[in-house]
């Protein structure tokens, strides 16, 4: 008896001592047992990221059993749902996808959940996903952060960066004639004056061609386009350090007013309706073959460059860094975000969901080959593709601690304030070159921001 | 003779070029959702292209948007009906009935058109929430219904003031209720002036777009919500918007076909003696 | 002419009447008259959605005060949205009169005809500003590279980067909207006409001209009352296609009040703002809508109304 007492008991911590180490593996069917039956609600911007993540989602579904339902709107729409379902605290999403700007508003209103309380979960945190290596830091800490405090992981990663037309670019004549008129190489702009020299040259409206195209519609479009400029120049709008922190209203430096002098000045070498374009129509032209460069998205290189069916000038396009000024290298920090809601129903889930997406390999090729509008890099993607260099250069450039970065104010208050800043561009457009008085931001303006700065 | 000959051509010039210039642009928007995205953004009018299909199935099967061609129907179909239910019965009361303050009441229910759309869907947006009714059809459809109301009430009212009284007492003669005369006899009799109503309530409700985005969920949004989801930073989709475009606007077209005749007749009874 | 005694007495007894009417007046009441109230008790107020300190508080007439004396772009934008509807509203007026006299006049079958001419107005504004845009573009637009090639615009000339161009384009595009609609009200109109005053006036000799001024116009007056009234209110509600088209600029050359308003809620979330603008706007177009609706309908007595 005493015998096989023994021999179970050895038996049964055996079996113990198997099983415990097994219990504490992590896995996501384990995780998500808690949860099965739930129906995550989510809602983004309809571009092909969140198409991707449409297509993914089942297999998620599978493993867990929990559903997720994706709303998908045109950008404005996408925010303005939002904004009202926070504030009428119906708790219609259990996540939200988000643009950067937003994230002051949200947190200083108390709409978000930060999520360090899932990270420290060991039921709901995956050992494996380790963000701080698997994300651009300088990039996750801009746009997922405010104040210290985690929100988020990123959804997407935009940057802009500036578009050549490369057949033209090596065109012996080309070559040759912008040699003799401007007494150096024909190449990628190391700096403004080359800038606005190419674009010069390249405008030939005779021949419906022109050297450059603003965003100049009274749109978010001008202003993204613009701050790459203002930073460039070595000019800021708050005199911070993040895009979180409230500073002196500098917008009005000399700095900031040149740049917006500079922006302006290209306006002749863009097409006479360059002040209704927004990023659709610049990208249209270029597609068209009608713009030798531009300063555009990271998203939407893959439109123009490799896409034969939508695109003239497949194949034949370069990308650099956008130009240095006084600022140095510059490049934009942007991005869509995944963030939890306080009023979120199901909180823990969605997080797991937002870790399983964040985790793995998942992004598909198609996605990557958009410009990899990714948080991640992407690999296994054809190294030789020309966006993807540009794109990783731009980006880390942007997302390089040691690099002044463009980025969008997001401390609270209303974009309109921020818009105001566009509007006064685009009003500085039909004032006569050279018109300091319509570069100055209004007082009206300022006010503003120094009122969101509680000041 | 001559001159009236002459004077018909011109009149028959001036006719076709406003035809033309109406329907041009809808033209091309049919064009538009037969071309590539290159033919669409050729710099010289493409008149003469080979035609594709990619877009139709593009958007409505591929974007799933068929849903949305639904939900657009019966928002605009169930307000206007409700509309017409509850608007006629109040027009009756102000063509047939006079109490003190009728015309304030009427001048009333004129204004609820004025307010600016934008200050209302705010407070409208929070009430659906706290009474649980956001996110459904329901909600649309009231918001539409209360909004196009006035129309009903105005136009209706002068429909109901063209029948002459005496039908009404009549009709209560031959042992009719009161209501029984308004729902058998004066109704039908008001039946074009209702054709017309609606056909307006119709493409309001039907090409509505704020209220529809604000109240409706994602499953329940109509076409005009879907429209802009086409307009995107990797490029405006143009022939998928236009083909959403022609699309949307087939159903009124053919309402339209359909009540022509009471169209116009309908406006005719009620606008002159409004 | 009616006997006197049925006019003052009652066809229904109280309770019927207001069963009927009942309805109508609950669901304006709790779905346009009290979010209306809500609207105007947050213009009292600092709600925004998205400044953390202000929860609503009450602050009296500050937002009022700020809108009349500090608002530049609010008064920028009413004088603007004034000229809009007189502009496009009194076109619509005059082509849409003239159209349908001539319909009148000279075609027998409507049917296909007006079917085809109301196709703008079929469209969504959503829809018009789009496409709008697909054809009034600079690169790619069909409209616009007529108008080149026929020499109304410079090859360098863009409509909507032109301050000078933009206004009349929207205004042109709404014309081409709204037309059809006053075109099909007023032939109504002219359809219902009773023939006697006309004889009577071909009787007195009067030209075309003197018939038109002196019989027509009058006898139709009512008719043109209601044209300009319901479009001059949606005239001045105006927004998605402005929207889609210009966003308002470029700079603020397009901004008409129903933008404005859209940027304070909706980008600025400034919400007791925003209702103090809405309430503004509100409060024109009721004096001049009521204004209006005095002039044409009641001096006109009350029994055309009562009828």
């Amino acid at each position: 008896m005493g015998r096989i007492d023994g021999w179970l008991r050895g038996l049964a911590i055996g079996v113990l001592l198997w099983q415990v180490p097994q219990s504490h593996a992590w896995t996501l069917e384990e995780a998500a047992k808690p949860y099965k039956g739930v129906t995550l609600r989510t809602i983004g911007e309809s571009l092909p990221p969140l198409e991707a993540m449409k297509a993914m989602a089942p297999e998620f579904t599978k493993r867990t059993g929990i559903k997720v339902e994706i709303e998908m709107y045109e950008h404005s729409e996408a925010v303005n749902k939002v904004m009202l379902d926070l504030n009428s605290k119906r708790a219609r999403y259990d996540f939200i996808l988000q643009p950067h700007r937003e994230l002051g508003k949200f947190v200083a209103n108390k709409h978000l959940q930060a999520i360090d309380r899932f990270l420290d979960d060991p039921k709901l945190r995956d050992p494996s996903f380790d963000p701080a290596k698997v994300l651009y830091p300088g990039l996750w800490k801009e746009i997922s952060w405010y104040q210290g405090k985690v929100y988020g992981f990123p959804f997407t990663a935009l940057t802009m960066y500036a578009w050549y037309r490369a057949d033209l670019l090596n065109d012996p004549k080309e070559r040759a004639g912008f040699k003799a008129k401007y007494g150096y190489e024909l190449q990628p702009a190391r700096d403004w004056k080359q800038y606005r020299d190419l674009a010069e040259w390249f405008t030939r409206p005779d021949q419906g061609f022109y050297g450059t195209a603003l965003q100049g519609k009274r749109h978010e479009a001008l202003w993204y386009e613009w701050i790459n400029f203002l930073y460039s120049f070595g000019g800021d709008v708050l005199d911070v350090k993040a895009g979180s922190e409230c500073g002196p209203v500098i917008v009005n430096s000399p700095e900031a007013i040149e740049s917006l002098e500079y922006y302006k000045s290209l306006v002749k070498f863009s097409p006479p309706d360059t002040l209704n374009y927004f990023w659709d129509d610049v990208m249209a032209l270029m597609q068209q073959g009608k713009v030798f460069e531009l300063i555009m998205w990271n998203d939407a290189t893959y439109a123009v460059a490799e896409d034969k069916e939508a695109s003239t000038v497949a194949g034949k396009m370069a990308f650099d860094l956008v130009p240095q000024g006084n600022g140095g290298k510059v490049g934009q920090v942007e991005g869509w975000s995944y963030l939890v809601p306080a009023s979120a129903k199901n909180q823990a889930a969605a997080y797991l969901f937002i870790q399983w997406m964040m985790a793995g390999q998942r992004t598909p090729r198609c996605l990557c080959r958009q410009g990899s509008p990714e948080a991640r890099l992407c690999q296994g993607v054809d190294a030789d593709q020309r966006s993807g260099q540009a794109e990783g250069h731009a980006a880390a450039v942007g997302r390089d601690d040691r690099h002044p970065r463009a980025r969008d104010l997001h401390v609270p208050g209303g974009s309109e304030d921020r818009q105001g800043r566009a509007r006064h561009v685009g009003e500085g457009h039909l004032q006569a070159p050279g018109q300091v008085r319509a570069a100055q931001v209004s007082g009206q303006v300022t006010d503003a921001w120094e009122r969101h700065c509680g000041r | 003779m001559t001159a009236s000959a002459a004077w018909r051509r011109v009149a028959w010039a001036i006719l076709a070029a406003a035809v033309v210039i109406a329907v041009t642009p809808y033209l091309w928007l049919l064009l538009t959702s037969f071309k590539t995205r290159v033919d669409i953004l050729s710099p010289q009018p493409a008149w003469r292209f080979a035609p594709t299909w990619a877009n139709y199935p593009a958007v409505f099967i591929g974007k799933e948007y068929l849903p949305l061609l639904w939900n657009s129907l019966s928002i605009a179909g169930c307000s206007t009906l409700l509309s017409l239910a509850i608007g006629a019965p109040a027009a009756y009361v102000f063509a047939r009935e006079r109490f003190p303050g009728r015309e304030d009441l009427f001048f009333f229910f004129l204004t609820t058109r004025m307010a600016p759309p934008i200050s209302i869907a705010v407070p409208l947006f929070l009430f659906f929430t706290a009474t649980g009714m956001i996110d459904t059809l329901y909600a649309v459809i009231i918001a539409h219904t209360s909004f196009n109301l006035s129309l009903v009430v105005w136009m209706m009212r002068g429909f109901f003031a063209d029948i002459p009284r005496e039908i009404d007492e009549a009709a209560q003669m031959d042992g009719r209720s009161r209501l029984g005369a308004f729902v058998g006899v004066v109704l039908p009799l008001a039946a074009p002036g209702l054709a017309a109503t609606a056909v307006l309530c119709f493409i309001l409700s039907w090409n509505e777009f704020l209220y529809a985005f604000l109240l409706a969920a994602f499953e329940g949004r109509p076409l005009t919500v879907g429209i802009p989801g086409l307009v995107t930073p990797h490029g405006t989709l143009w022939g998928q918007v236009a083909a959403v475009a022609v699309v949307a606007t087939l159903p009124i077209v053919v309402f339209a076909m359909l009540v022509q005749r009471h169209l116009v007749r309908g406006l005719t009874f009620g606008a002159v003696k409004a | 002419m009616r006997p006197v005694s049925a006019r003052g007495r009652l066809l229904f007894d109280r309770g019927t009447a207001w069963f009927l009417l009942a309805p109508a007046a609950v669901l304006v009441v709790i779905f346009l008259v009290g979010p209306f109230y809500y609207m105007t008790w947050t213009a009292f107020t600092d709600l925004s959605f998205a400044n953390p300190d202000q929860h609503g508080s009450f602050i009296g007439f500050d937002n009022f005060r700020r809108l009349m004396r500090d608002d530049d772009i609010f008064w920028s934008s009413f004088g603007r949205t004034l000229r809009f509807v007189v502009a496009s509203v009194g076109l619509e007026f005059v082509l849409g009169f003239a159209l349908a006299l001539l319909i009148h006049r000279s075609v027998r079958s409507t049917r296909i005809l007006l079917t085809l001419l109301l196709i703008p107005m079929m469209l969504a504004p959503v829809a018009v500003g789009l496409l709008w845009k697909l054809l009034l573009q600079g690169d790619f637009g069909m409209v616009a590279y007529y108008l080149r090639s026929v020499g109304l615009l410079g090859r360098d000339a863009a409509i909507f980067s032109n301050p000078d161009l933009v206004m009349p384009a929207i205004v042109a595009i709404d014309v081409w909207q709204w037309t059809p609609f006053v075109t099909l009200v007023v032939l109504a109109g002219l359809m219902s006409l009773p023939r006697e005053p006309f004889e009577a006036a071909t009787m007195d000799g009067a030209g075309p001209w003197r018939q038109f001024f002196d019989v027509l116009l009058p006898l139709m007056r009512p008719i043109i009352a209601l044209v300009l009234l319901l479009r001059g209110i949606d005239a001045f509600k105006e927004f998605d296609k402005v929207f889609i088209l210009t966003g308002g600029g470029p700079g603020t050359v397009s901004e008409l009040l129903s933008i404005y308003a859209y940027r304070v809620n909706f980008k600025n979330w400034d919400i007791g703002y925003g209702a103090a603008v809405a309430f503004m706007v509100y409060l024109v177009v009721v004096v001049l809508c009521s204004v209006f609706y005095k002039a044409v309908y009641w001096k006109r007595s009350g029994d055309r109304v009562a009828a």
